[in-house]
This record gives structure tokens, sequence and C-alpha cells, in this order.
């Protein structure tokens, strides 16, 4: 059955609508008919390689039968660090492991709305009339094996506990109510799964999509189990995330109320399907896999809403999640070394490498520091620098790894742990990683007041430099060589 | 003989379509199973592992 309903006439700050709209030339608004089979991903990757990330605005995507879809599509929306720390009221986004840290942890306790007040819900369709193959999903790479959700935010619950978890996950949309159902092993959702499985029960669960940036950003803090992300996501956000009971589930299962669309349905106890492969974030085809699927029950959504997707393994996919690893390894390794300045989880280095800033560590902290965020499931290599290291530039890191490391002295490799999943370069059947710590930063000084026992670094004198800055401003260098 | 442990090997199993004889990687679980349908991602046929035109481990 489906059936419209007119919502109350209110604005939420925090709805992806208002968010375009307030953007401005943030915004790329693209009226050509472009298709959702590779043509939208192709200009993230056109625009990634152009060092350019605006959020990218489809109004009339073509779908794969050659139709025009009734949804817009927008994508690239996590794309910039820059503008991801803005909307969280971050100064400046090298300063995300500490906010992070702070906002995720004091949180806001989301509020209940009834649907009146829901507009993800004016639009119902339930049972047969719920056809996910209506949603603009994209079928972004060339190897992927059909059409994915790709943000959406998938909601399950400790059946012991009631508590509820929230995760990005794939999935695959098989049919009109059927998709793949991806989460990794060691995520929250899949315990989830598998204690229902274990009691013999279908796993409920929702997918929500679209939503303010901040929130898309603030749903992926790294929590502890069974871990609500409705509060630190809300913390993150600077407000009160809005919750309405799901159709299906009611109140066991909650969705964002301005969120633009919501799928509902089961997990059912062990039934098991082919997934991918599809372009995932290290920057490789994820190979094809076995996983569950999810039995559709109902899509509920916006009168006009949009459809929001994440480029795989591009920077729109990375960079929130990235940022959300700074926070975590920040509040791992602060309480072990208080001389921790910043932490940072390069886009390079996909989610496999995080660097550690420190600021005069006595003697031993770097290396109880690298113990600590090598802990971290996720990452494989750790390296620490100085305050004089730029954590943001590739080239800085590789300058102190040349310069200021002894392998047989700094490195310190620790064997057997956890990885995270699809590391291209695990050996066939490992289930343990090799990871690496490099102390990259200088021998401490004897005494605080004299110079480190190392050579000086090259330098001009600063008034030299602003002089060069400023006769370099006036410069036409577009026929300058790049490099 | 052992291979030594600096010589890297491979990780990924190719599995070939019996229409379309395209590659995709799969996961050796998948093909061990034996039970479950693959997909090629090529021309979306499905087909159990042991009709695979071809399979590649490493």
């Amino acid at each position: 059955m489906s059936h419209a309903r007119k919502a109350n006439s209110y604005h939420f700050m925090s709805g992806l609508r208002s968010f375009l709209d307030a953007a401005g030339g943030a915004v790329w608004r693209c009226n050509e008919p472009l298709s959702v089979v590779q043509e939208i991903t192709a200009l993230q990757h056109a625009l990634s390689k152009a060092g350019r990330y605006p959020v990218i605005h489809v109004e009339r995507p073509r779908l794969a039968d050659g139709s025009t879809s009734s949804m817009g599509v927008v994508t690239n929306l996590c794309a910039s660090r820059t503008m991801l720390a803005r909307l969280l009221g971050i100064d400046d986004h090298r300063h995300a492991a500490s906010a992070f840290a702070r906002l995720s942890g004091a949180g806001i306790d989301p509020v209940r709305v009834e649907r009146r007040d829901a507009p993800v819900q004016e639009i119902v369709s339930e049972g047969k009339d719920a056809n996910l193959l209506r949603l603009p999903a994209l079928r972004q790479h060339s190897m992927d094996v059909g059409a994915y959700l790709t943000a959406g935010h998938c909601t399950t619950f400790d059946p012991e506990t009631g508590e509820d978890n929230t995760s990005i996950q794939r999935c695959w949309v098989r049919g009109e109510r059927l998709t793949s159902y991806f989460p990794y092993a060691s995520s929250h959702n899949a315990r989830n799964v598998a204690k229902f499985w274990a009691r013999g029960e279908a796993c409920p669960v929702v997918i929500w999509i679209g939503h303010h940036p901040a929130v898309v950003v603030g749903s992926q803090a790294k929590l502890g189990y069974p871990e609500s992300h409705w509060k630190a996501a809300g913390g993150l956000a600077g407000e009160a995330i809005r919750l309405v009971p799901s159709i299906t589930h009611g109140d066991k299962l909650m969705v964002p109320a301005d969120a633009e669309i919501v799928v509902e349905g089961w997990i059912p106890p062990n039934r098991l399907e082919a997934d991918g492969p599809f372009a995932e974030y290290p920057g490789y085809v994820g190979v094809q896999v076995a996983t569950p699927v999810l039995e559709v029950s109902a899509v509920t959504h916006r009168r006009d809403a949009l459809y929001h997707d994440f480029g795989g393994g591009l920077e729109d996919h990375l960079v929130p999640d990235n940022m959300a690893m700074e926070g975590k390894l920040y509040s791992l390794v602060k309480p072990v070394a208080p001389t921790l300045a910043n932490v940072h989880v390069p886009f390079s280095g996909r989610r496999f490498h995080a660097y550690l800033q420190f600021r005069n560590p006595p003697r031993g902290e770097v290396r109880d520091a690298l113990a600590a965020a090598l802990a971290y499931r996720r990452v494989r290599t750790v390296v620490a620098v100085d305050e004089d290291i730029d954590l943001f530039d590739d080239r800085e890191i590789m300058w102190a790894l040349a310069t200021r490391v002894q392998w047989h002295r700094d490195a310190m490799r620790i064997d057997g742990l956890t990885h995270g999943n699809l590391d291209p370069s695990l050996p066939p059947g490992a289930q343990t990683v090799s990871k690496m710590g490099i102390d990259a930063t200088l021998p401490p000084a004897r005494a605080p007041n004299l110079p480190k026992p190392f050579a000086p670094v090259n330098e001009v004198g600063r008034n030299a430099l602003e002089m060069a800055e400023t006769l370099l401003k006036g410069c036409d260098m577009s026929q300058w060589p790049a490099s | 003989m052992t291979t030594p442990a600096w010589e890297k090997q491979g990780n990924v199993t190719w599995v070939s379509c019996p229409d379309c004889k395209g590659w995709w990687p799969v996961d050796p679980q998948l093909i061990e199973r034996g039970d479950i349908d693959l997909a090629c991602p090529h021309c979306q046929r499905r087909f159990k592992p042991a009709d695979a035109a071809q399979v590649e481990a490493p």
C-alpha cells in the first residue's frame, strides 16, 4: 500500500536540502542527464584528479533503462575536509582529531518526534508497493556487479540490550525488494545480526539515506559496543537528531525524521548470497563474497527526495571516516602519550596509515603511542613526527622518514594483530597482519633550553620569505612548469 | 620445496564466466562452498562455481 502525507510546515536546520541551499558556490548543480551507470562517478574521478571537491547535485539523472529519475542524485557531499570541518564547527580541518574526540564524547541526546513531523515519512510504500528500482542507485565502476546503495546508514540493534548501532554498509540492489547486505565480520552490526541468527530470528534493519553532512559524518563516530550513534552524531552536529519510529519496526528501530529516504526490512537467518565485486575504499576492487541479504518491507521518503551516493574509493568515501578515525586515535593515544599534539589519517594511506605529531616527547613516550595506535584494528602503519613536520603534507612525512629514521632503531614491527577488512596486501587466508610503527621524531635535547642534538633545517629568514611571497602574488604562473 | 618468505605470492582467485568468458575476482571461500551462485559482473549470468569456465587460483 502506498500513501502520501503532508508534513507540518517547518524547517529543520540539519537536513540535506537546507545544507544545499546554504552551501552556495560549493555545490555544482548539473542539469545534464548524466547516467547513473559510471557517468556521475566519472565526474568525481575527474574532479579528484583536478584537486577540486564541490558537492555534485545531478538534478535529472538518467537511469540504466534510459528513463529520467524523478529523484536527483547528490554525491561528493563529504569530499572536502575543509567544508566538513566548517560544518562541524571546527575552525580548521587540521584540528579534527581533538575536536572529534571531544565532540563525539560529549554528545547530545536525540529527540523523538511524531510521524506528522517526519518529512522522511511523507511517502510510505509498504509490501509489494516498495520498489528499490525507483531509486537512482549508481553502478559506479566498470567491474561493479550492479547498482549499490553506497550511502546507506544501516541501523540494527543488540537484542540483548536494545541498544542500536549505525554504520554505512554497501548494499547491492538485486531486485525490487531485495539487496545484499555486507557488514564487515568485525563490525558492530555484524555482531547484532549474529545474535539474532543465533536465536533463529531475522535481524530487523533500517537503512537511512541522505541527511545534513554534519549528521552523516557524526554518525560515523567510532564508538564502543553496544553504544548508540544518535547521541554522538548530535554532539558533532551541534543539535539533537530528530528520530521517528520506523514503519516496520516501530520504537525498536528509530530513523532520522529529516533523512531523505529510508529502506526498512529484515535480514533472514543464515541466507547468504554472492555480493560484489565492488570498487572499495583501498582503491581496488573488492572480491565477490558471500553476504547476508536484506528483504525489504517498506520504503519511505520525502515527497521530493534526493538520493545520496558516496563515490567508492574516492575522497568522498574516505574523508568522513578518516576524520572519525583521527578522533578515535586521538582518544586512544592521548591517555598514554600526553605530548601527542595531533593525528592525521591521510587519504593517500586509505585507512591503513596514521600520522602522529608530538611536542617534545620524553624518551619512550613515542613508542608507547605507536603501540597504542597500532592496536586500532584498521591502522597498519603509524608514523610519529615532530611539530615542525606538516602532518597534512605527505612530502614532509617522506622527508622525515628519509632523514630522521634508522630502521634498526626506529622501526617497531608487531606481528599477529587484527586487521581491517579489504586490505589488498594480505596473504591468502591470513587471519592476522604485521603492523609497523616508525619513530621519525628527532632525539630530545639534553635540557629544555638547549638545541636538539641534530642538524638544523635549511631556512631563509622570515622577512626574506614574506618578501618573496608578496612578489609572487602578482605573477601569472599559468605558463610556468608545474613539475 | 618451501617458498621463501620474501617471495611475494598473489592473493586473488579469478573466475571466468561460462557465457561471456569475462573474468572477475572471487573469495576462494565462496568457491569452496559451492552452493551459492556466483554472479557475473559483465553479463549478469548466475551459476554455481562448478560451472565456471575457468578458476585461476594464486
